[in-house]
């Protein structure tokens, strides 16, 4: 039944794949290499890729296999954490805009509408540039930074799900306010919300690449995608792996996210 | 006199709509105008009216769903929790139910909430038990059960409580003439046996005949006629109600026309449709008489009706 | 009275996910000129894919397996599409439900007429608005010229269900499949649409085929009565006959429990 049904979502089955594939790597990262991702090794500088090192090393002789698989770690950590801030923000915001109405709404949509209004790079960017740049910081500020969207697609769920006879019915009873949203609101309203998380991870993972790649991200030596991309800028005429590889990483995690993502939502529309 | 469950006098609910959508003018629209009747325990009102007669809105205002413009609902002694006393059965039994809950949470919920009963998994089985559903299917999802069986599972929810009164909007109009014979069938031994009170809304004439002890007939927010609902049969003073009454046993109609919406009538709302209308229809509205002995009814050229 | 209709042996599939499944079983049913047929049926008895059939517009999941549908004597299964094409909408109109949603929104109902008799029966301009206005007389639609103008969504329901029934017949049917075309109206309404239904069969000799779940309204206006149960026909008959002596169990509750609703 359930193999029967991805076989015919294809799109969902191969994004399936490839985040469980990244997410074991993450987990048992220390158990699929021999190096730790920030030991020096001043005799194996800017090796190719090898039987020995197999994606090769870097400008400090690390090898860029495991500081890829422990980036890894760090990647999913802000993808997770930050759409977790960011749903748990929208989910409150948009349930009470979309269930009480009337001014309250008005006055969350306006506020949405106003952090729509920044340019949400810059604004990250300047925070970042005030706080210290830490793993923590980074994934408060950019699931603070998107919540807007799943505030938007919450009260739209909720506007239409309000008028549905088994909230009247809810009511009827005597059920409370926080029961209603939390019992019967929220898990019928629940599929697009999914979806949109799924989604809003592939952003945060990109993200945090960047701000690492401008060096506002994780701090070195601890590696990270974006960290590691920096080191290749400056040999990126010699050691073309350098930059090959971290790429690569983020190009087939952010596919294959949105495609697990996109397929959710083909499932979701049936 | 004996004492009543309760009572509603003069309910008003106006709506304003924008004329269009570039205009400011508002339009008023009485969706309840003027309504009063009280209910007394143990028996069964029936509304009956067609679409947009105010019938749902009446129901949601003495529910505190929505609030009245003016007017005062006055609730006896025997209702002193609003939430607990008087339940809501629905018209659309796939609607009804939380998609996403299993039946037994679905009857768990009220009983969590008012605290009623001492072994509540226990008291979901009597419930289930009462309206003919094997207590052994209390673990599945509604989308398992047939629209008769949902009905059935949506008035056990509205039992959980113990109620007095539980409103019945529409409660057959979407089963198959079958299920609807035995969805009333239940509904009739329930009262019986619990001492409940109905107030049945519907726009099916041939359903309350016998069900009901006092029929309401409304039209355009109003009470048009009002008397047990054999009088109504055998001898309709109002010609909307005699109309009502031949279009749903001989497929006939008198009347002229369609519903007018939104618009403003002078005189007998009625005039626009009935086939006897005269010059004082048009400018005096009649109001709601005792024409005959407990027979109401609001109109100037009463039918059936030797005047003396 | 000669057969305009004739459905011998009608068996339809649907491909679902769960497997196939039959919604309609070896179904026979004939149509006489100028008289109504009542399909009486509970929802999901396939009364509407029977009469989707008749104008093959069945979903694309459905397959006829086998079976006739005889329109005066063709074949209507073996039709080339385009001659089909003509068939459908000329001789064989078809009312739905909901007739606000299958009237065209942003053209006014007058345009709708025109446009139909312009472009199938080659009417021009002028003949087709004189022909418009008398449809809607015919239909009993109040000020034929005021409504003329009106857009779907500024009638009533009763008003709109006319308007079908009068673009149903600017085509010059000879056959009118209605499926419940009054169960989204009032009850006043509804009685009215019935007897215009009736007199338009009189007036017009046309031949009705009535789907419905209301055994009032089909013991009223129909000549002939099948009742379907499950995909299958098991009782097919004069109307009086099946109300005053059904044969099979099925029809007899059906008919006990409609007598003792009235009663309850």
């Amino acid at each position: 039944m359930i193999f029967k049904e991805l076989k015919r979502n294809r799109l969902f089955s191969f994004g399936l794949a490839i985040v469980l594939a990244i997410g074991l790597c993450a987990i048992f990262a220390p158990l699929l290499t021999r190096y730790q991702p920030e030991a020096i090794d001043v005799n194996e500088i800017l090796s190719s890729p090898s039987s020995k090192h197999i994606l090769g090393t870097d400008s400090l002789g690390r090898d860029l296999f495991s500081r890829l698989l422990f980036g890894s770690r760090v990647s999913l950590k802000v993808g997770i954490i930050a759409v977790g801030i960011s749903t748990l923000m929208g989910l409150i915001l948009g349930a009470i805009a979309g269930f009480y109405g009337g001014w309250i709404d008005s006055l969350l949509m306006r506020f949405v509408d106003l952090m729509l209004c920044f340019p949400t790079y810059f604004l990250i960017l300047s925070v970042i540039a005030i706080l210290e740049p830490s793993l923590a910081n980074i994934m408060i500020i950019i699931g603070l930074t998107s919540w807007m969207g799943v505030a938007r697609i919450v009260r739209a769920q909720i506007l239409s799900l309000k008028e549905r006879e088994f909230i009247q019915a809810a009511k009827v009873i005597g059920a409370s306010d926080l029961r209603i949203i939390t019992l019967h609101l929220l898990p019928n309203a629940m599929g697009p919300v999914i979806v949109a998380a799924i989604l809003g991870m592939a952003y945060a993972i990109l993200v945090e690449s960047s701000l690492s790649f401008l060096g506002l991200g994780v701090q070195p030596p601890t590696p990270s995608w974006g960290n590691i991309l920096i080191d290749a800028k400056a040999t990126l005429g010699v050691a073309w792996w350098l930059t090959l590889f971290p790429g690569l990483a983020i190009f087939i995690t952010i596919l294959g996210v949105n495609m697990l993502g996109e397929g959710l939502r083909n499932w979701e529309k049936q | 006199m004996s004492e009543v469950l309760f009572e509603l006098s003069g309910i008003k609910k106006y709506y304003y709509i924008a004329k269009n959508f570039f205009s400011k003018e508002k339009i008023e629209v009485k969706a309840v105008d003027e309504v009063s009747f009280f209910l007394k325990p143990a028996t069964t009102l029936a509304i009956v009216g067609e679409s947009g007669c105010g019938k749902t809105t009446l129901a949601k205002i003495i529910l505190k769903l929505i609030v009245a413009s003016s007017g005062i609902v006055r609730f006896g002694s025997q209702i002193s929790d609003l939430r607990k006393d008087i339940q809501l059965v629905f018209q659309n039994p796939y609607q009804s139910l939380n998609p996403l809950m299993r039946i037994k949470d679905i009857l768990n919920e009220p009983l969590l909430i008012h605290n009623v009963a001492k072994n509540r998994e226990n008291r979901i089985k009597e419930l289930l038990e009462l309206v003919g559903i094997d207590p052994n299917n209390r673990f599945r999802f509604p989308s398992e059960f047939s629209g008769g069986q949902r009905q059935r599972i949506s008035i056990a929810r509205a039992l959980a409580t113990e109620p007095k009164l539980i409103i019945l909007d529409e409660p057959v109009s979407s089963l198959d003439v079958k299920t609807q014979l035995q969805i009333l069938n239940l509904l009739k031994d329930l009262q019986k046996r619990l001492n409940l009170s109905y107030l049945l809304i519907t726009h099916n004439l041939s359903i309350v005949k016998n069900f009901s002890d006092y029929l309401l007939v409304m039209y355009l927010g109003k009470i048009l006629e009002k008397a047990p609902p054999g009088d109504i049969f055998n001898k309709p003073i109002h010609p909307y109600s005699e109309s009502l009454i031949l279009s749903a046993i001989e497929k006939r109609s008198k009347l002229k026309g369609e519903i007018p919406r939104f618009k403003e009538i002078y005189g007998c709302i009625f005039n626009t449709r009935c086939p006897y209308s005269q010059n004082k229809c048009f400018k005096i509205r009649p109001e709601l008489e005792e024409l005959c002995p407990s027979h109401f009814a609001a109109c100037h050229f009463p039918l059936n009706l030797k005047r003396s | 009275m000669s057969e305009i209709l004739k459905i011998n042996d009608l068996t339809v599939n649907y491909q679902t996910k769960e497997g196939e499944f039959t919604a309609l079983e070896k179904v026979s049913l004939k149509l006489e000129e100028g008289t109504c047929l009542g399909i009486l049926g509970e929802s999901g008895c396939g009364k509407t894919t029977l009469a989707m059939s008749v104008v093959k517009l069945l979903p694309y999941n459905a397959k006829i397996i086998r079976g006739q549908i005889n329109y005066q004597g063709n074949n209507l299964l073996q039709m080339s599409e385009i001659k089909l094409h003509n068939l459908r909408g000329r001789e064989i109109a078809y009312i739905f439900q909901d007739p606000v949603s299958a009237l065209n929104p942003v053209m006014s109902i007058g345009a709708q007429i025109i446009e139909t008799l312009v472009n199938l029966r080659h009417f021009s301009y002028k003949e087709a608005f004189g022909e418009s206005i008398r449809l809607l007389n015919l239909v009993k639609v109040p000020d034929p010229l005021e409504h003329l103008r009106f857009y779907p969504h500024q009638l009533s329901g009763g008003l709109n269900q006319r308007v079908m029934i009068a673009l149903a017949l600017s085509t010059n049917a000879k056959v009118l499949i209605a499926d419940e075309p009054t169960s989204n109206l009032d009850v006043t309404i509804e009685a009215a649409i019935i007897e215009l239904l009736k007199d338009l069969q009189t007036k017009l000799g046309l031949s009705i085929i009535f789907i419905s779940h209301d055994l009032s309204l089909i013991r009223f206006l129909s000549d002939n009565t099948a009742i379907m149960y499950k995909g299958k026909i098991i009782e097919f008959d004069r109307t009086h006959l099946i109300f005053n002596n059904p044969k099979q169990l099925y029809t007899k509750e059906l008919l006990q429990a409609t007598d003792l609703l009235s009663r309850i």
